[in-house]
């Protein structure tokens, strides 16, 4: 087979490495086509990262727009239909794969889709706020199959019309690695003073731009509950550069003698935090979609996750002290954690991408396939 | 020193300077440990395109190597950082985070041997 993914974003890597990966060591035909942010230095050139890790970027295409509202990206979305129809007039595929719920994945779909091309799309049938939710759905009506990471994604896509056989439950291949990694222990993260104790907890909180009100008063309180609590908290840092840095000194201003701050923290330190805390608190969706494998409550505040579908060990709770202090209770407590322990993840067990492969592989491209209909 | 969030890289090269101490210990408004900037840190950050005018946020290590108040000889456990790690200041806090006093290497053996 001959695949073609579409990368614009850090974001879509995630979710497409561990499939190239896994089709490569099959001995399929793989190429990457960046373009937009994945592209331009300023955002890590993310392109050529990968090349240099040896990954088959095809081309890349300069097709973001300077400027700070969407009609950059309407205007972005010309540039990749351009660059995009240039690219399939003169290569084939067996199979386009898109990710997510970027404005470039949709443009890139709908030429595909003129070309007649085999569509596939992972992360589909998701909620998301603005105008990424409408992408991803603008996106299924052009997908062959569907990607969903769980029941609740899957429901989705058939409720809104989409053929239930063209709808895969896989999971997200995105945690693939936290069931292939291993993990430093608990002993190693003490003696590289990572930790300063057995039982701690971990703490990992957003801003969000559109509230920037609502974002203040979160970390505010949440700040001042977890720094009068016993246990030390390993506080991880925010990735919005402006809210970043505010929310940053707040934390450090109040940290106790035995707790942590890491603005940057490599991926498996990270999880083995998550893999020996006691529970995540804060605005993460790494509380949701991670911390489930583990078996470790999360309790999760204020509306940044709000559209995100979530399992047993989550704890939603307001901006308020009463409330947040009522859920470190529950999370504490010996009968939820048992609760926890026994349920599993709804975003999949670690083998999404061998999943994903193995639909791609089995499905035969005909016009019947290629000829989609709307189920009513 | 105290921190404040318009402190810059040069400001920290400054004090280096003017101090000796080839460390930067920082304090927020009520006196707790903020951070520490080594010489090294700075160098680091020029070394990876930061500019004089960069704010030290992104330079701060929040996470220090401190002594605890309680310690029955703080000299002696400074003593084993500098052996252990190699560093020449360490601040010494009470059990809020606040700064009692900074012990430095360097005033500990220039009384030795002086004496």
């Amino acid at each position: 087979m001959k695949l073609l993914f579409v990368l614009g974003s850090r974001g879509e890597w995630g979710y497409i490495r561990p499939l190239i990966r896994l089709a490569q060591e099959s001995g399929h035909e793989v190429e990457i086509w960046c373009a937009n942010m994945s592209v331009l230095g300023r955002f890590g050139k993310l392109s050529e990262v990968i090349t240099n890790e040896g990954y088959p970027v095809v081309g890349e295409f300069y097709t973001a727009i300077e400027g700070d509202d969407n009609m950059a990206l309407a205007k972005s979305f010309g540039l990749v239909t351009l660059s995009a129809s240039d690219w399939l007039m003169n290569n084939k595929y067996d199979w386009v794969i898109v990710s997510g719920d970027r404005v470039e994945q949709l443009a890139f779909v709908i030429v595909a889709s003129l070309r007649n091309l085999a569509i596939c799309h992972i992360q589909a049938g998701e909620r998301s706020g603005n105008i990424d939710g409408k992408n991803r759905h603008a996106i299924a009506r052009y997908a062959h199959i569907h990607i969903a990471a769980n029941e609740d994604a899957a429901e989705r896509l058939i409720r809104s019309g989409e053929d239930a056989d063209r709808v895969k439950i896989t999971g997200a291949p995105q945690l693939d690695d936290l069931w292939t990694q291993t993990l430093p222990s608990l002993h190693e993260l003490l003696e590289r003073t990572v930790v300063t104790a057995e039982r701690f907890i971990l703490a990992v909180f957003h801003g969000v731009t559109e509230d920037l009100k609502g974002s203040e008063l979160g970390i505010s309180i949440l700040v001042k509950v977890l720094s009068e609590l016993d246990l030390p908290v390993i506080w991880i840092g925010s990735n919005n550069d402006t809210l970043g840095s505010q929310i940053e000194r707040q934390v450090i201003s109040n940290l106790k003698v035995n707790d942590r701050f890491y603005s940057n923290l490599n991926r498996l330190d990270y999880l083995a935090l998550l893999s020996s805390c006691e529970f995540i608190i804060g605005n993460s969706s790494s509380g949701i979609l991670e911390a489930p494998t583990f078996g470790k409550p999360a309790i999760n505040l204020g509306p940044r996750q709000m559209d995100r579908y979530r399992g047993v060990n989550v704890i939603d709770c307001e901006y308020n002290e009463a409330s947040i202090l009522h859920s470190i209770n529950k999370a504490l407590s010996d009968e939820f954690k048992a609760e926890c322990k026994k349920f599993e993840n709804p975003y999949g067990h670690g083998d999404s991408s061998a999943k994903i492969l193995k639909i791609l592989e089995t499905t035969p491209i005909n016009s019947k396939f290629l000829m989609k209909q709307i189920t009513y | 020193m105290q921190y404040h969030d318009s402190l810059t890289i040069a400001d920290l090269i400054r004090h280096i300077g003017t101090e000796h101490e080839r460390t930067c210990i920082l304090e927020d408004s009520s006196g707790k440990l903020y951070g520490v900037v080594s010489q090294g840190d700075l160098l680091k950050a020029i070394w990876n395109g930061h500019e004089l005018i960069t704010p030290i946020d992104k330079v701060i290590n929040p996470n220090p190597i401190f002594i605890r108040s309680e310690v029955a000889d703080p000299e002696k456990e400074a003593l084993k950082l500098f052996t252990k790690h190699g560093i020449l200041l360490v601040p010494v806090i009470d059990k809020t985070r606040k700064i009692q006093r900074v012990i430095s290497i360097r005033k500990i053996m220039s009384e030795k041997y002086d004496s």
